[in-house]
């Protein structure tokens, strides 16, 4: 066993050499290392997509910056996409007044546009439902599982992820509450 | 990267799967090698189960008191199924308190506890890494170097790789009884654990992108994880001087 003195002297050498490596590898010019790129993933900016909605008007994601938007991905076979359509509904009556937007990206090319027509009617959606008819937008996303939910903050970062469903009416009155406060 | 594994109508996220199999796998490590620490199995499943138990329910509660005008409108959902429902600090901390509470009401040796529980919470630091790298999560900085891997639109440090590499360093050296001070000392193995984690922490923490900063630059995680190596130090200098209960 080393003697009292040496072990002082290494564990405080040690922790000094700890505490001026912290220094040296802080991020230079206090950076945000996430600037500058487009992807699906917390912290970073929310990929652009520019899709038709039902009455065929093209909606891109970037003409909604200034905006709190939350992103759905869904499908009409898909049963929990089902489950959350009334909340994510009456989050939009709720708060469409408060610039908040819901874009509903129907993943298209897995998925029938008689069937979409009628899941909208049956529950009377009115928030906008895109068409993504050749996959980009479920690409651009990484989609994985349906449904999948990304809140975007007002200047266009993602702020959260919500993966599988269905997603409650409280967890999206938080965190769109959250992104209208930021 | 696998961030969810979709089981016919089922999406069950990868990353609170991986971390599941860890805490059993590590949990029935840590009752295997109880004896070891003079601590029952029985105790080890009970502490376990309490800890989870009260952690879960704390974080649920945690969240409901945090949105409490939320929840008011729809009272149903405290009860919901959405794992996003849950304050995971109040949920460690509430975990933590249970868990305190039953060692001293069975009055039971802390360290002795805590060094039983070592190899459990390094096969959870492994499964972390690895919960990591399915998730996509705790991504590194981008670098040119020929071992970075492509994620989030650049080539970046494969952080979940190096934490997956250190952890399992951490789980042999836990397991093989190497200690920075005496082994015959309770709290030793537990200490000696938290100080490697915390250093690996710190100098890992240097190559990821996600962190957050404090002034300058500076990360948070590695001071915090210089101030618990630290600690580790200061409690182990104690416990190899004195070789007596300090907690």
């Amino acid at each position: 066993m080393i003697s009292s003195k040496y072990w002082y002297l290494i564990t405080n050498g040690i922790l000094i050499v700890t505490a001026i490596y912290i220094w040296l590898s802080r991020i230079p010019d206090n950076g945000k290392t996430q600037v500058g790129f487009s992807v699906p993933q917390k912290g970073f900016q929310a990929p652009d997509i520019k899709l038709y909605n039902l009455a065929d008007e093209l909606i891109a994601l970037s003409d909604l910056r200034g905006n709190v938007v939350v992103l759905n991905l869904w499908a009409s076979w898909c049963l929990p996409c089902r489950s959350e359509m009334p909340a994510l509904q009456a989050i939009y009556d709720e708060y469409i007044q408060r610039d908040v937007e819901i874009l509903a990206i129907n993943i298209t090319n897995q998925d029938n546009l008689d069937n979409v027509l009628a899941f909208v009617k049956e529950f009377n959606l009115t928030f906008p439902i895109l068409l993504d008819v050749d996959g980009n937008a479920s690409q651009a996303y990484l989609l994985n599982s349906l449904p999948t939910t990304f809140f975007i903050n007002k200047r266009g970062f993602i702020s959260d992820i919500v993966v599988g469903g269905p997603i409650s009416e409280t967890l999206l009155r938080v965190q769109v509450e959250k992104l209208i406060q930021e | 990267m696998l961030p969810s594994l979709q089981i016919g109508p089922l999406s069950i996220p990868t990353d609170a799967f991986i971390l599941l199999v860890g805490l059993w796998v590590g949990l029935n490590v840590a009752e295997r090698r109880s004896h070891r620490h003079k601590v029952k199995r029985e105790v080890l499943f009970n502490l376990a189960t309490i800890t989870l138990g009260t952690g879960l329910v704390g974080a649920r509660f945690g969240y409901v008191a945090r949105y409490h005008s939320i929840f008011f409108r729809n009272p149903s959902d405290i009860f919901s199924r959405n794992l996003g429902l849950m304050d995971p600090n109040i949920g460690i901390f509430i975990g933590f308190l249970s868990a305190l509470i039953y060692v001293q009401q069975k009055k039971l040796s802390f360290l002795a506890i805590l060094d039983a529980l070592s190899p459990a919470m390094s096969i959870m630091a492994i499964a972390l890494g690895f919960a990591h790298l399915a998730s996509g999560d705790a991504y590194g900085f981008p670098t040119t170097l020929p071992w970075g891997i492509s994620l989030w639109g650049a080539i970046r440090h494969p952080s979940q790789i190096y934490e997956i590499m250190a952890a399992s360093i951490i789980f042999l050296l836990t397991i093989s009884g190497k200690t920075l001070i005496s082994s015959n000392c309770k709290g030793s193995v537990f200490f000696s654990f938290l100080a490697m984690t915390a250093f690996a922490r710190l100098i890992l923490d240097s190559f990821r992108g996600d962190s957050q900063l404090l002034i300058y630059g500076i990360r948070s995680m590695q001071v915090f994880s210089w101030v618990i190596f630290a600690f580790s130090f200061w409690v182990l200098s104690k416990l190899r001087v004195k070789n007596v209960k300090v907690l």
